[in-house]
């Protein structure tokens, strides 16, 4: 008791009174006990903010995913859209109602040209319609399903379409070629052919539309003496390993609705 | 029957994965293809009569991938068959190049009896004999897919009677 009031008239007599004292006291304590918590508390904080950030990325993640997958169809659509445009074009040019079609699968022989298409009886599509892409004649149908159709393509060798050279009117038998190629022949010896002439359907085969592009000449090899006929390579306009998507001729007089 | 069975469904899937996905790996006229070596794996698995039956609708079922007529596929495929089934009546296969060496040969024969029918003989060579020689490095691979896959098969067959 006595060194209490000794403390306290001592410390009134240097300013510092008895309650200051226990507050600096106190407060010193709480300032060296709260550095301690001060630190756990900022692991704790560390660690929550750590374990927000992880579900973050994840959440990031997910989301990059996602905008990837979208930007690749973006760009699907894109790399798609100029086809689907000329595509467009041809449908509201052509006199004949035209569906669009997909293909699904190509032949299980390697060296027959023919596709398979999703559209079929039911879309009015019959054996011998014509099938073409933004550039030209792509094949006919040879035969059909309800749903889906076999489609030879041009540039098979079993393909045959009436053409003629189209600056100088000669006809010719054109005939695949295998891949990306086609012959036209029964081209008489001497006819005025040369590099790039454009070689349409003639329409005397009464399966093509007659004016229809076909493709244009990339090679004439000089006959020789013995040949009857020249030799005349064309290059289709429709790249055949390329075709995802075709138009369809639909039959006049279908009895089932045209699908769109 | 089981055994057919897993032929027919493998197949399919065979002729499904040539003509949608057997552009992505195509050269020239050389593409993926199983079939030579499906019927030469089941061709050495079964008598005959008991296998008879299945290739043949193996062909039907190949007809509806192709413009190609009928009895082209069918016969194509009954013609490997025929070949395969002599084969492994008179020669002792043990071996994976004889097996290999096997299915270059079954899947030339076909390839030559197909082309030829389909009007495209100057195909052969070289397209057709690569083509065979293709199917007979790739045959360990289905070899060994469908032997696992009718282990499998088999197995849990036996484990659900």
């Amino acid at each position: 008791m006595g060194i209490l009031v000794a403390l306290t008239v001592g410390r009134g007599l240097l300013g510092i009174s008895f309650e200051t004292f226990f507050l600096d006291a106190a407060g010193s304590l709480q300032r060296f006990f709260s550095l301690p918590a001060g630190a756990v508390v900022g692991v704790w904080r560390d660690y929550a903010e750590l374990h927000h950030v992880r579900e973050e990325n994840a959440h990031l993640q997910r989301e990059i995913a996602r905008l990837k997958t979208e930007l690749i169809q973006y760009r699907e659509y894109r790399s798609i859209y100029p086809d689907l445009l000329r595509l467009l074009d041809l449908k509201k040019q052509a006199d004949r109602p035209l569906l669009g079609a997909n293909i699904v699968g190509k032949d299980l022989v390697p060296w027959v040209d023919s596709v398979t298409i999703d559209r079929g009886r039911r879309d009015g599509v019959g054996s011998g319609s014509v099938v073409r892409a933004g550039e030209g004649v792509a094949g006919q149908v040879v035969e059909t399903s309800l749903f889906f159709s076999k489609v030879m393509l041009l540039t098979d060798p079993a393909s045959g379409i009436a053409a003629l050279v189209q600056r100088t009117r000669v006809p010719g038998i054109l005939k695949g070629a295998g891949k990306e190629s086609c012959v036209l022949n029964y081209v008489e010896k001497g006819s005025d052919v040369v590099l790039g002439d454009e070689i349409v359907t003639s329409g005397t085969d009464g399966v093509f539309p007659k004016g229809l592009p076909i493709g244009t000449v990339s090679a004439v090899r000089p006959p020789s003496e013995s040949d009857l006929f020249m030799e005349i390579t064309v290059t289709p306009h429709v790249r055949v390993e390329l075709l995802e998507y075709v138009l369809v001729e639909v039959a006049l007089d279908s009895k089932y609705e045209h699908a769109p | 029957m089981r055994k057919s069975a897993t032929f027919l469904i493998i197949g399919v899937i065979l002729l499904l994965v040539e003509t949608t996905w057997g552009g992505l790996f195509e050269y020239g006229t050389l593409r993926f293809q199983g079939i030579a070596a499906l019927v030469v794996w089941y061709g050495a698995r079964v008598t005959f009569l008991q296998g008879i039956s299945p290739v043949l609708a193996l062909g039907v079922l190949a007809c509806a991938f192709t413009v190609l007529p009928a009895w082209i596929i069918v016969s194509h495929v009954i013609v490997g068959y025929v070949i395969v089934r002599y084969v492994v009546r008179n020669v002792m296969l043990g071996m994976l190049w004889q097996w290999m060496l096997l299915v270059f040969f079954v899947a030339s024969a076909m390839i030559v009896f197909i082309m030829t029918a389909s009007g495209v003989p100057d195909f052969v060579w070289p397209w057709g004999i690569l083509q065979a020689g293709l199917d007979a490095l790739l045959c360990p691979i289905i070899f060994f897919l469908l032997d696992h896959l009718d282990a499998s098969v088999f197995r849990s067959v036996r484990e659900d009677a």
